[in-house]
């Protein structure tokens, strides 16, 4: 073929590939295979020795091959505050090494307390004070890829025992291309084929994929150390059952489902009705993990616990591969358990589970704040029990003492953690920003932030000052990093690093409020300077100010991820689209005269070629004040808010939208339409989107004294 | 009529926004996501836009896109698969559209126009002259790479183009990958490395590259793999130079700078060339350049000075995000025939700007002791000289940021250019960036015939001239006695135009070194914060922002370690393959 000819069969290929049915056809040929690129990928070889481990990299020290990390940022990071690493040379002490993820790592307590460190503490009461030693090679975000090759780099160091704490993050974390939202066309294919099979295909696929990665690196890490004759530990994790909850709107249900969903949820939260709950599990086939919360809810109310619990790990299995795509809080799922399990007996691993070991220790049936921080990392009791199982496991492996011991029996005999009421004070206050940022909970979020800023401040009243430095931030404007407060912090025994949310853009209205009612109720008036300095920051501009922009998102998590947060491989959306019949703005002002808002909105399409209209209703603090015109186009509408409506500093404005009425089947059909030609796809509603929020003082509006 | 101009999906998405055919506003989004050159959908440009214009969503009358993704498409069919792609995205030319629509909202029409188009509009339309030839040279469009025009009203009627895979930005970009540096970001640091050169490589350039009858040109693609690779060139580059490719960051040698030169003269050639056939073939005496290749200042002297036409314009954002402004203009003359109104753009400060009280009720949070010159700018302005007077490096945050890749006294780092050792200290504490690159002046444009050879305005930094000043200015002369100045105007820059004043009255020196306020891998700062950030991870002395001046000394020490640590970009759990997984996700799991 000529040039010119070719260029001619290439304008017009692309002519085809505009229309829909030339890239139908491309993608069934590339679902197909068929059109992969002949140049496969050149192997890569394994490293060679000495090869870094995790991030301690190999190099010279006196004489000596040593593992060296870099400095942490002052901000801290995801691994273990050691600096060097050496192979072990004697016999003595018997080296224990550690790995995981978050929880291993001991988030939101690390560098201060760390699960590694409290293991050692441990076998060294018993065993003896120089005959153990536990390198913490855990870390926040670790993966079964990256944990395989750390447990292989980790030999060179010749460590005698291997501890495994994982299966927390086993979600979407593992498996991030089964999304409708995954960036690749190819990832986007493969969803759609197993939505073939119904709203339950991706999950299953999601599963069988996590399956196969776990199995081959259970099987890789049993080669290796069978190879070296280590014995390797398995701890089973626990999640929070009683005190997380996940709330997700369910995926478009069949005909008016979702509609019915949604008005049923409402009456169910008010009444905590088990009619109302049961018809919503029927409704979504039990795929949603609200719907769990509640049934959990309610069982708990009626001193059900047994069946509370069943829903709980019901909820928690239920938001593994959420469609929606918010990336649900990392709790070890049934599946995830059964596949340690299952690991360790196909290859002799010890193991420990923690759920029966702190069912016993509790006497509880639904594990809750006092062993968990948050989703699944532990308080400083729940590392000291989680410990002393895998201590138990490691001691009776070593073959150090006469008789195998039992984590019960061992635990009286073991020292409690080495924690500063400070760190305590510190990780406490942590579990209260970082729940704040990432529980959407059914129930009210409130009370559990109160909890634990009560909890921080129990344990040191100086971490006050730590409180009052953050409520100073994040009033701010301008990032915390640049703050006076950050610099009064950093010199504090109270250091907020990046894991308790120091990074944090939003302005984090549910923290501000838990934080101002903790203290004013333990008599540290604040509240009236804090609004001072929000409406200083933060308050109306002149020219107004837009509530639709991602700080004045009352909940940040509400946003659909991927948008929730900014990442430098996705792109953003330049509208708010609310995933649930109510989304809710902070609006900050002095509340001395009326504001004026100027919503500019648009309901989904129903593609039925009409042109929708609804009313959107606008409420303040709670408060019905008023409502404004929507259709499926833009529509600018103004709404002027008496200022008696408004408290100064926050206040919550929320828009109530109409109900979908799209037939469910239908968009589930665009979607999956969507999903075969490579585009993104939204497998649940939208009730409103919203272009901009523009909250301003009415024009040649006078100041109430 | 409101009308969005938009690029984006390559590299440095931008938007602007023409009200009754009058720019109002215009930006690169890579200023507010602070991810240098990036090319996703411009969200907050697009945002700001319409914020500044005053207009909602539902007021805009089109958007018009910079590039026609269907012959894009085919010119990338083609091309051919790049090596290694399996994800066949690129194979949907209905994306742009839909990420428009659904990423913006936005529910009017869309025009879309060719990518050479673009560019020609973006310096027709803006450049004030009743009918110009226009010349566009760039990397590649859809399929043209250099397009050849004439300008009169509304209308653009193209001459001749030269087609892929000939392309002179290509060329460029190949020796600049082969000379180590980065594809797209590298390529004027090739250009300030060719002075320090010899020519020796003349025959082997030629090889490279062939000029042709009129406008064409062709490359020996037994030299190139462009197309296809992953690379820029083939194994036959090296061989014809005798080197390997020089390997990022590794040490520049003899032989680095007489390729770089070797290039510049081979490129200044053909285009001087091609440019004298474009006059003869227009007869016209005014001359627009747009597109890539047209940031090449030294070349672009060179036209202005020894080819017919009497005078250039050439668009400031001349790059693939400057094509927003012609798509938008473009779409103005089609949908109203009329050309853009407002005459030649006489200045770029057409993005965000921050009040006094907002800097102030920022810097308050910050704690930081600034000192208030709110209301008494002349003592500002002495203040400043003081320093810069003193041999201090000093941040300029002022106005309305400029569009381009040129900081012209609105988002830009001073010093005294009479300082010996200021190039170096620039380079090392503050820049970070190679120490053989020159620095720009700006001057008072009434002064700038005593200091430059250069009998016009030069209002963007876009053309090199010969120093001749009386005063030494060792910082902003090149090696070869060349400079690259922005002639200030105070009735576009009062401010800017204040300072040189107030300098030239203490020194005698009405020239200030003018580098863009930035360091090495970052894009130039847009809001107060970012300017603060730049601040604490860099060497600058003082940082005037707006009516506040602050110190080095006002800084907190910490803010050295912090700030990198908080700045580092965030990437999604998608991001797993090229990414362990979100190390700085705040997603802690």
């Amino acid at each position: 073929m000529t040039d010119d000819r070719k260029k001619d069969v290439c304008r017009d290929l692309a002519q085809r590939l505009a229309t829909p049915e030339g890239l139908r056809m491309a993608r069934s040929l590339q679902a197909a295979d068929l059109l992969r690129d002949s140049a496969a990928p050149a192997p890569r070889p394994l490293p060679r020795p000495p090869e870094p481990v995790g991030v301690w990299e190999p190099r010279t020290v006196d004489g000596e091959l040593t593992f060296v990390r870099p400095d942490p940022s002052p901000l801290g990071d995801h691994h273990a505050a050691v600096k060097e690493l050496r192979p072990k040379k004697s016999e003595l002490p018997l080296r224990v090494a550690f790995f995981g993820e978050s929880v291993a790592a001991g988030y939101l307590y690390a560098p201060h307390l760390t699960p590694a460190r409290v293991l050692e503490a441990q076998l060294r009461a018993v065993g003896g004070e120089g005959d153990f030693e536990v390198i913490d090679l855990a870390r926040t975000n670790e993966t079964l890829p990256t944990l395989t090759a750390t447990v292989r780099a980790s030999l060179q160091l010749n460590p005698d025992v291997i501890v495994l704490f994982v299966g927390n993050n086993w979600n979407l974390l593992e498996t991030p291309e089964v999304s409708p939202y995954a960036p690749s066309v190819a990832a986007r294919l493969r969803y759609a084929a197993a939505l073939q099979e119904g709203t339950a295909g991706p999950a299953r696929l999601a599963a069988e994929r996590l399956r196969r990665a776990a199995e081959t690196a259970f099987e890789t890490i049993a080669l290796m150390t069978r190879a070296v004759g280590i014995p390797v530990v398995l701890l089973i994790p626990e999640v929070n059952l009683a005190d997380w909850e996940t709330r997700q709107p369910p995926v478009w249900l069949p005909g008016n489902g979702t509609s019915r969903w949604h008005l049923l949820y409402r009456r169910a939260l008010q009444q905590e009705s088990l009619d109302d709950a049961r018809s919503l599990l029927e409704l979504d086939g039990g795929a949603c993990p609200a719907t769990w919360r509640l049934l959990s809810r309610i069982a708990r109310a009626r001193g059900d616990d047994e069946e509370a619990r069943r829903a709980a790990l019901a909820e928690v299995d239920a938001a593994v591969y959420p469609t929606l795509a918010f990336l649900s809080a990392p709790q070890a799922t049934t599946a995830a358990r059964e596949l340690l399990t299952d690991a360790a007996r196909r290859h002799g691993f010890a193991q420990a589970d923690l759920r029966e070991v702190f069912a016993a220790h509790t006497g509880s049936l639904l594990p809750d704040r006092r062993l968990f921080l948050d989703y699944c990392h532990l308080t400083s009791e729940g590392i000291h029990v989680a410990m002393a199982a895998a201590a138990a496991q490691v001691l009776n492996l070593s073959g150090m003492l006469d008789e195998d011991v039992d984590w019960r029996g061992l635990l009286p005999r073991l020292p409690p953690p080495a924690v500063s009421p400070e760190a305590e004070a510190t990780a406490r206050l942590g579990a209260a920003v970082h729940t704040a940022h990432r529980l959407l909970p059914v129930g009210p979020k409130g009370p559990i932030l109160e909890h634990w800023c009560e909890a921080a401040l129990d344990a040191s009243p100086g971490v006050e000052a730590a409180m009052l430095d953050l409520l100073d931030a994040r009033c701010a404007p301008c990032p915390a990093v640049l703050t006076a407060a950050q610099q009064r912090n950093l010199d504090s025994p109270y250091r907020l690093t990046l894991q308790h949310g120091w990074r944090w853009d939003f302005l984090d209205a549910d923290l501000i409020e838990a934080l101002c009612d903790v203290l004013e109720r333990r008599g540290r008036p604040v509240r009236e300077e804090i609004a001072r300095r929000l409406v200083e920051h933060h308050g109306l501009h002149p020219e107004g100010t837009d509530l639709a922009q991602p700080p004045y998102l009352w909940e940040p998590l509400e946003r659909f991820y991927p948008e929730v947060m900014r990442f430098e491989d996705l792109s953003e959306r330049a509208t708010f689209r609310s995933p649930w019949p109510e989304s809710s703005f902070c609006l900050v002002c002095d509340a001395t005269r009326d504001v004026e808002l100027e919503l500019t909105a648009r309901l989904p399409t129903t593609g039925t070629g009409g042109n929708r209209w609804g009313r959107v209703g606008v409420a303040v603090n709670g408060e019905d004040a008023g409502a404004v015109d929507a259709t499926e186009s833009w529509t600018r509408a103004l709404l002027r808010i008496d200022r008696n409506r408004l408290r100064p500093g926050l206040n919550k404005l929320t828009l109530r939208w109409p109900a979908p009425t799209a037939e469910g089947e239908a968009a589930l059909q665009f979607a999956r339409e969507r999903l075969e030609l490579g585009i993104s796809a939204d497998l649940h509603p939208v009730f409103g989107e919203v272009f901009s929020l523009i909250a301003r003082p009415p024009a040649g509006s006078q100041t109430s004294a | 009529m409101n009308i969005l101009g938009l690029s984006a999906f390559f590299h440095e998405s931008a938007c602007c926004l023409l009200r009754n055919g009058r720019l109002v506003a215009a930006a690169e989004e890579e200023r507010f996501s602070r991810v240098k050159h990036d090319p996703r959908l411009p969200v907050s440009a697009f945002r700001y836009c319409l914020r500044q214009g005053g207009i909602g969503i539902q007021d805009l009358d089109a958007v018009a896109y910079y590039e026609s993704p269907v012959d894009k498409l085919s010119r990338q069919l083609w091309a051919g698969p790049p090596e290694g792609g399996t994800d066949l995205a690129w194979l949907d030319p209905g994306t742009p559209e839909r990420a428009i629509r659904e990423g913006l909202g936005y529910e009017g029409p869309l025009l879309t126009f060719e990518h050479h188009l673009s560019h020609a509009a973006s310096a027709f339309f803006f450049s004030g002259f009743p009918e110009a030839a226009v010349l566009t040279v760039d990397g590649v469009g859809e399929w043209a790479t250099t397009t050849y025009g004439k300008a009169a009203g509304t209308s653009i009627e193209r001459i001749e183009e030269v087609e892929l895979p000939h392309s002179l930005g290509l060329l460029y970009s190949t020796l600049t990958s082969y000379l180590g540096f980065e594809v797209n970001d590298g390529e004027y640091k090739v250009m300030g490395l060719a002075p320090y050169g010899e020519p020796r490589f003349l025959d082997e350039m030629r090889k490279l590259v062939s000029t042709g009858d009129g406008g064409q040109y062709r490359l020996d693609l037994r030299y190139f793999d462009f197309l296809r690779g992953r690379r820029m060139y083939s194994d036959a580059l090296p061989r014809l130079f005798g080197e390997p490719p020089r390997p990022r960051e590794s040490e520049i040698t003899r032989f680095h700078q007489d390729v770089a030169r070797s290039l510049q003269e081979v490129l200044e050639e053909i285009l001087l060339e091609k440019a004298r056939w474009l006059h003869e073939r227009t007869g016209l005496p005014d001359l627009c350049m747009a597109g890539g290749v047209a940031l090449n200042v030294v070349a672009n002297g060179r036209i202005l000075r020894e080819s017919p036409f009497q005078r250039l314009f050439v668009q400031p954002a001349a790059g693939d995000s400057g094509g927003c402004l012609g798509a938008a203009a473009l779409a103005h003359a089609e949908l109203t025939r009329q050309p853009p109104a407002g005459g030649p753009l006489r200045h770029v400060y057409l993005g965000p700007g921050w009040s006094a009280d907002e800097i102030a009720g920022l810097l308050r949070a910050a704690g930081l002791p600034a000192l208030d010159f709110r209301g008494r700018e002349a003592e500002l302005l002495e203040a400043a000289v003081d320093r810069l007077a003193a041999g201090q490096v000093v941040g300029w945050f002022h106005g309305a940021m400029e569009l381009g890749p040129r900081a012209l006294g609105a988002r830009s780092l001073l010093a005294d250019p009479r300082d010996p050792g200021m190039r170096d200290r620039l380079n090392r504490l503050v820049k970070k960036r190679e120490a053989f690159r020159p620095f720009a002046p700006s001057v008072l444009a009434s002064h700038a015939a005593d200091h430059f050879e250069l009998d016009h305005p030069s209002p963007f930094m876009l053309e090199t001239c010969q120093v001749i000043s009386p005063l030494a200015l060792p910082a902003v002369t090149h090696v070869d006695g060349s400079a690259r100045p922005q002639t200030v105007d105070p009735r576009t820059a009062p401010r800017y135009a204040a300072l040189l004043e107030a300098f030239g009255r203490r020194t005698g020196c009405p020239v200030l070194v003018n580098t863009s306020f930035n360091v090495r891998g970052e894009p130039i700062v847009c809001s107060p914060a970012d300017a603060l950030f730049c601040m604490g991870q860099s060497g600058i002395d003082a940082l005037v922002l707006e009516d506040f001046l602050i110190d080095r000394a006002m800084l907190p020490e910490s803010w050295a370690g912090l700030l990198p640590a908080w700045r580092e970009p965030s990437r999604s759990g998608f991001a797993r393959g090229r990414n362990p997984v979100s190390e700085d996700l705040y997603t802690f799991v």
